[in-house]
């Protein structure tokens, strides 16, 4: 199997897991404001982990400062010994950024979505 | 007293004599005047070496001062090299902070310099990026294990990015040291 063709193949697993946080049926945890984790038992122990990071590059032309700014995601599986089997970062390959994109999107409004729904069970009927 | 009125017309006539000759004429004035213009001549001299003089130490003591600043430009930069994968939150938080406190106290006599101005404003705004990047991975709950590497990862690109305004500033430091060696260089012959 190629290298193409095994990041094809991540590509598709990313698009399901992207599908089932928007389904619900992954249910991510947040460990710091750029950083989601999603941990799992069954069929083995395992945990995903995806972080956001923002990148700043400075050049000086002409005595200004230009500064450019990417956002890339940092994606990992880890097995139950604390191994990272799998581990990608999205600066590294733009299909594979592109493709984590929606996921980080799909976990955030997860989040949004679940905080509102709180905060809609905590205020008084009217 | 004078009582022979013939004494008392002779010393009026030898001081009519005498008054009555210019003062450029006479030997006194002439050895006032070159005493006097060398003394002014020796004062200028004088004067213009004390500046100099001045000038050296002044010089000197910035020359000093540079080198001071370099040596603590390379050991904040050493420390930037020092940043370890698995860092934790608060130690990568204290290593910023510090860092941070000991660059702004370098730079900001010279944020006014011509030559550092711009490297100077990158590496403020760089230090504020590394902040923000450092405060987008800041445990939710502090109590939890912290995901491995999660800290590296955000900060790792500011801080290369400090240590690349620390080398800039570091090369035009000792840019600066070699032109007062050379300005203080005397011509020969």
């Amino acid at each position: 199997m190629t290298m193409s063709h095994q990041k094809d193949e991540l590509i598709i697993y990313i698009n399901k897991i992207t599908e089932s946080t928007r389904l619900g049926e992954m249910l991510w945890t947040r460990i710091n404001p750029t950083t989601y984790t999603w941990s799992t038992d069954k069929p083995k122990p395992a945990k995903i982990i995806l972080q956001q990071v923002q990148r700043s590059t400075r050049r000086i032309i002409g005595g200004n400062i230009i500064v450019r700014t990417s956002t890339h995601y940092l994606f990992k599986v880890i097995d139950q010994h604390g191994q990272e089997v799998i581990a990608v970062d999205g600066s590294e390959d733009e299909s594979i950024n592109t493709s984590l994109s929606p996921l980080y999107e799909a976990i955030l409004s997860g989040f949004t979505q679940k905080g509102i729904e709180f905060l809609k069970t905590i205020l008084p009927d009217h | 007293m004078f009582s022979d009125p013939q004494q008392i017309e002779d010393t009026v006539s030898l001081i009519l004599r005498v008054i009555s000759k210019p003062f450029w004429q006479k030997l006194e004035f002439w050895i006032t005047i070159v005493i006097a213009v060398t003394g002014v001549i020796f004062s200028i001299l004088a004067f213009a070496e004390a500046r100099k003089a001045k000038r050296a130490a002044t010089e000197a003591g910035r020359t000093v001062k540079i080198q001071t600043i370099t040596i603590e430009l390379t050991e904040v930069s050493q420390k930037l090299d020092k940043l370890r994968p698995n860092i934790p939150f608060n130690e990568a938080r204290d290593m910023l902070t510090e860092i941070s406190r000991r660059l702004r106290r370098i730079i900001s006599p010279f944020q006014a310099d011509p030559d550092l101005k711009c490297h100077i404003d990158t590496l403020r705004e760089v230090l504020t990026g590394a902040k923000e990047s450092l405060n987008s991975v800041r445990p939710t709950d502090p109590a939890n294990e912290e995901t491995p590497y999660t800290v590296y990862y955000a900060i790792e690109s500011d801080f290369a990015s400090i240590n690349d305004c620390v080398a800039d500033l570091l090369g035009l430091f000792e840019k600066k040291t070699i032109n007062i060696g050379d300005d203080n260089v005397a011509p020969k012959g």
